[in-house]
């Protein structure tokens, strides 16, 4: 099962593409979930950001049903999807059901304005816990909401024996107990698949929890190569170059002239910090930071938005969110420049944890903050 | 005393290698929840 916001994230859902590149994706995840025999899916907020109709028109492609216990059609009050599914396995007989917290608003055509609503999800749960526990051992809810939603839904719906969450990022080694429920969280980016084994024992049902990591030696079914392969060749002819390259005038040499920087505002580029700074960006260029785009473009992911955000500077700026500029720069560190050097402007060095926003299990495996940022500090 | 003692012996060894062990986990009886969740639009790692 997978529990939400599988198609983009808060960075490449900004992409002018994102609609085209999360339609090809839809139909290369369903394509393989359907090969790895998925059981549910339960939709998140970023997966919902072009509309209820573009998820239906997913759901099609499934051969698995898409849970939402409170996600409703306003005009018939009918639920969007099914709002739980019963799987035997093993004689035990597993109930599931999907939530999305009402906390988020639904995108979309304007045409779908007021079409869909999400309705409140413990009301919802209640009702369907209180059917499934008629007929199932095991009771997980698929919850697609906040932290404190979490708990609130295990503390006040009783019976659900796993909330499974999705939107939560930061993965937990061991399920988090509240009331009597236990909450899981896998992490993100298809770093961790989360795992429940369930043993019977006498009477009694046990459970054992653990994380794995999917690492690169998993040997990739060919089915899926191909499916890979076609969604790039298919992601070339979707995207428009909005790559910016900072520039000075033609003819110009004078470090003092004006760059231009068409569309970028809040982001000035590396040759707009090379004028007064020289010697850090001398140091800049010998560093992998400055070849960062070019390992997209040699893996022919350059147009891949779920990889920009780590290889240039300024995606996703609320100002022009589509637009950056190739490389991690020294702004990707130091922050956008525009206004500096004012000295209300002061510009500050990156901390750790935003260093391992980039250098996450599956991109930086070797990461050692101690170690990496020796590569990157300018010498004196 | 003799049939006590020839008592004590069987439970030993009957029962001593039981001691101790985990309960056995037999994977044909077993059922696995496996899960994904914020896949975030990643396909593969970006390099």
């Amino acid at each position: 099962m997978d529990t939400g916001d599988l198609l983009f994230s808060r960075e490449s859902v900004q992409n002018p593409n994102a609609k085209e590149i999360g339609d090809l994706k839809a139909d290369l995840y369903m394509k393989s979930y359907n090969l790895m025999g998925y059981d549910a899916f339960t939709p998140g907020d970023l997966d919902l950001s072009f509309g209820v109709g573009e998820i239906v028109k997913m759901s099609q492609q499934a051969n698995f049903p898409f849970l939402a216990a409170n996600l409703i059609d306003t005009k018939s009050n009918k639920r969007v999807f099914k709002p739980y599914v019963i799987k035997e396995i093993q004689g035990i007989k597993v109930g599931l059901f999907g939530l999305i917290s009402n906390r988020f608003s639904l995108g979309g055509p304007p045409e779908e304005k007021d079409k869909f609503q999400i309705t409140d999800p413990f009301e919802a749960a209640k009702k369907i816990v209180g059917t499934l526990k008629k007929r199932c051992r095991v009771i997980v809810a698929l919850a697609h909401m906040e932290a404190d939603e979490q708990k609130m839904l295990a503390t006040n719906v009783h019976g659900i024996h796993f909330v499974i969450n999705g939107h939560l990022t930061h993965a937990h080694q061991d399920p988090q107990l509240v009331a009597h429920t236990q909450v899981l969280i896998a992490g993100s980016r298809g770093e961790y698949l989360g795992q429940v084994d369930l043993f019977k024992q006498k009477r009694k049902l046990l459970s054992r929890y653990q994380l794995n990591p999917l690492k690169t030696e998993y040997k990739e079914k060919p089915e899926v190569q191909a499916w890979v392969g076609e969604y790039k060749d298919q992601l070339q002819c979707v995207l428009k170059p909005s790559i910016v390259v900072a520039e000075r005038p033609k003819g110009s040499t004078d470090s003092s002239t004006p760059i231009s920087v068409p569309e970028l505002v809040s982001f000035i580029g590396d040759k707009g910090c090379q004028t007064c700074h020289p010697r850090e960006h001398e140091h800049w260029a010998t560093t992998a930071h400055a070849r960062a785009y070019q390992t997209l473009v040699a893996k022919n992911k350059a147009s891949d938005a779920s990889c920009l955000p780590c290889h240039t500077t300024g995606f996703g700026a609320p100002r022009e969110p589509g637009a950056r500029f190739e490389n991690v720069q020294c702004e990707a560190c130091h922050g956008a420049a525009e206004g500096h050097p004012d000295p209300r402007k002061e510009l500050e060095d990156a901390e750790e944890h935003e260093c391992r926003a980039c250098h996450n299990a599956t991109n930086s495996p070797n990461f050692n903050f101690d170690i990496y940022v020796q590569k990157i500090i300018h010498p004196k | 005393m003799k049939n006590l003692l020839l008592g004590i012996l069987l439970i030993l060894t009957f029962a001593a290698p039981l001691w101790g062990q985990a309960p056995s986990l037999k994977p044909d009886q077993g059922v696995s929840l496996v899960f994904s969740s914020n896949i975030q639009g990643e396909v593969e790692p970006c390099g």
